[in-house]
């Protein structure tokens, strides 16, 4: 990816997905990718990242008290702990604390992991204010949101058929393709890889007609309960739509000094690309939510053929003549290039060994003929 | 409905119901970003809980400047490096190891978690504090005390590694989940 081809960087796009881009840069992105298989795939392949990641799911958060402050602080502590401290005296709280703390912490260190301070929270929250007791455990009243995934290994007699059928699948349930590679194995068999979406209440009618496309090799379900993410971006949104307001309403009255304004404005900046991001993780959960995902493979059954090379058996008895004569050509020209070469040097020492050999054989000649 | 800022403005004057609030906005995420790097459930939530106690025990310097979510992963973040710093001299655990066992259930993501282990671990941090507890970038280069243009890089770097990790893992995971049902 160049920036020749493209107007962004690759990681501009994983920033446009994370959020992170400001409204104006993301539309650019976001229109260019529109167009651009390369960076499409880009886009699917980090989008398939943070899915994949998703299917780690954790147990669910156990129930937990606020811990209260340290000694000292305590006694600063809101306006109904000061009237509570001011009903009885210090010597008498303390020793009251103190028989009620070693109670609760017999009573409580089977199940606690931290006996000391559950038990010191539960005795003086039942003190100061019973009911928050209930409000603190968290106990969502929304219906759960769960995003269901699914994992399939198949073995098909020919991916080519698989990928139509899958197409035809996806579209009768209404659903749509996510990403489809399709490549070539080593034994000249075919490999397709899919990542399919489907609304969530007709997972398994998808999952029986894919099933149906082959043999199964692997298979796995699971479910992510997003309810309490959905509750957190919900809570933040909230906040930062609130915090937006104040903003706008104090740079309205403007009574400030200049570098204040501007402050005031680059909050106001941020604060909404805060918004947007987690709009956009929003709207992401609603997605996971409705529509399920399933992450599809499909093998190839090996089919062993005959190979006669490439070309037929004429073009190549032709381009064989055609590099014999090209050879002897090649042999008779190279012989002659020899010729051509040592020539030169044949005959300087021919021309400079010549005389000395004829003068060695009159010599020689002379010497033999004298009496 | 009452902004963080302006509750920890109010636990810095003494108020506990705005720390319970608090409290109940950010105990889940808090307790997801120790489980998921730590083995012990029941550590995860005491370090949740230690957390929760050095906010209200530095209250009094909180001066509201910035998001109160990043002071609160900030000091949760130094929390789990300390706790780490811990058990490596006790040499009773190691990274590796946490993201391995972090899950109810073994086979949970188990082949994301294996892919993870394979990523550098400074990538992998960094691809956690964004994925999971959805950290914006200029939070994690705070939190990672790292330039922004670095965070980006790296994070970018990290999700092509796990792709690749990914691939790798997912039809040997596959098959082993689906002989061992």
């Amino acid at each position: 990816m160049t920036a020749v081809d493209h107007p962004h960087t690759p990681e501009e796009i994983m920033e446009m997905l994370d959020g992170e881009l400001p409204f104006e840069r993301a539309s650019v992105v976001r229109s260019h990718i529109a167009t651009c298989d390369a960076c499409r795939r880009l886009t699917s392949e980090l989008s398939g990242v943070s899915r994949d990641l998703s299917s780690w799911r954790l147990d669910p958060p156990p129930a937990m008290t606020a811990p209260l402050p340290p000694t000292e602080q305590r006694r600063t502590f809101s306006a109904s702990n000061i009237t509570w401290w001011s009903f009885v005296t210090a010597r008498t709280v303390a020793v009251s604390a103190v028989a009620a703390v070693a109670i609760m912490v017999v009573l409580s260190s089977r199940h606690n992991p931290r006996p000391v301070a559950g038990a010191m929270t539960t005795f003086l929250g039942s003190a100061e204010k019973p009911e928050t007791e209930a409000k603190v455990t968290l106990q969502s009243a929304t219906s759960p949101m769960i995003a269901r995934t699914a994992r399939l290994h198949l073995l098909a007699k020919d991916v080519d058929a698989s990928r139509q059928a899958i197409d035809r699948i996806v579209r009768d349930l209404a659903g749509f393709m996510g990403q489809v590679d399709i490549e070539r194995g080593s034994n000249q068999s075919k490999l397709l890889r899919a990542t399919l979406r489907v609304p969530a209440v007709r997972l398994e009618e998808a999952l029986n007609l894919v099933r149906a496309l082959g043999e199964v090799i692997a298979e796995s379900q699971g479910a992510d309960d997003v309810t309490e993410q959905v509750l957190d971006v919900d809570t933040r949104l909230a906040n930062l739509r609130n915090t937006e307001k104040r903003l706008n309403e104090l740079l309205l009255k403007r009574t400030g000094q200049l570098a204040d304004v501007l402050a005031a404005e680059r909050e106001v900046a941020r604060v909404r690309e805060e918004i947007e991001r987690l709009d956009a993780q929003r709207k992401n959960l609603d997605r996971r939510v409705s529509y399920a995902t399933i992450s599809l493979q499909v093998d190839e059954q090996r089919k062993a053929t005959l190979d006669m090379g490439p070309g037929t058996a004429s073009s190549r008895f032709r381009n064989a003549l055609v590099d014999g004569f090209r050879s002897a050509a090649s042999s008779l020209l190279e012989a002659l290039l020899i010729v051509v070469r040592v020539a030169p040097v044949l005959l300087a020492w021919t021309l400079l060994l010549v005389w000395p050999a004829r003068l060695f054989l009159r010599w020689t000649k002379g010497v033999h003929s004298r009496p | 409905m009452t902004t963080d800022e302006e509750l920890m403005l109010q636990v810095r004057r003494g108020s506990r119901e705005a720390f319970e609030a608090l409290f109940e906005r950010y105990r889940v995420a808090l307790w997801r970003f120790f489980r998921r790097r730590v083995p012990d459930p029941s550590r995860a939530e005491e370090l949740t809980q230690d957390t929760f106690l050095a906010i209200l025990q530095g209250s009094s310097r909180y001066q509201g400047t910035g998001l109160f979510r990043s002071y609160l992963f900030g000091i949760a973040y130094n929390i789990l490096l300390a706790d780490r710093r811990k058990a490596s001299t006790r040499q009773t655990s190691a990274l590796e190891g946490d993201i391995a066992s972090a899950a109810s259930d073994p086979d949970d993501g188990l082949w994301v978690r294996k892919a993870l282990m394979r990523l550098d671990a400074d990538d992998r941090e960094i691809l956690m504090l964004r994925e999971y507890d959805q950290l914006s970038y200029q939070e994690i280069a705070h939190l990672r005390s790292l330039p922004l243009n670095t965070v980006k890089s790296r994070l970018f770097r990290a999700r092509l590694a796990l792709k690749v990790a990914l691939e790798s893992c997912s039809a040997s995971e596959l098959k082993v989940i689906h002989d061992r049902r």
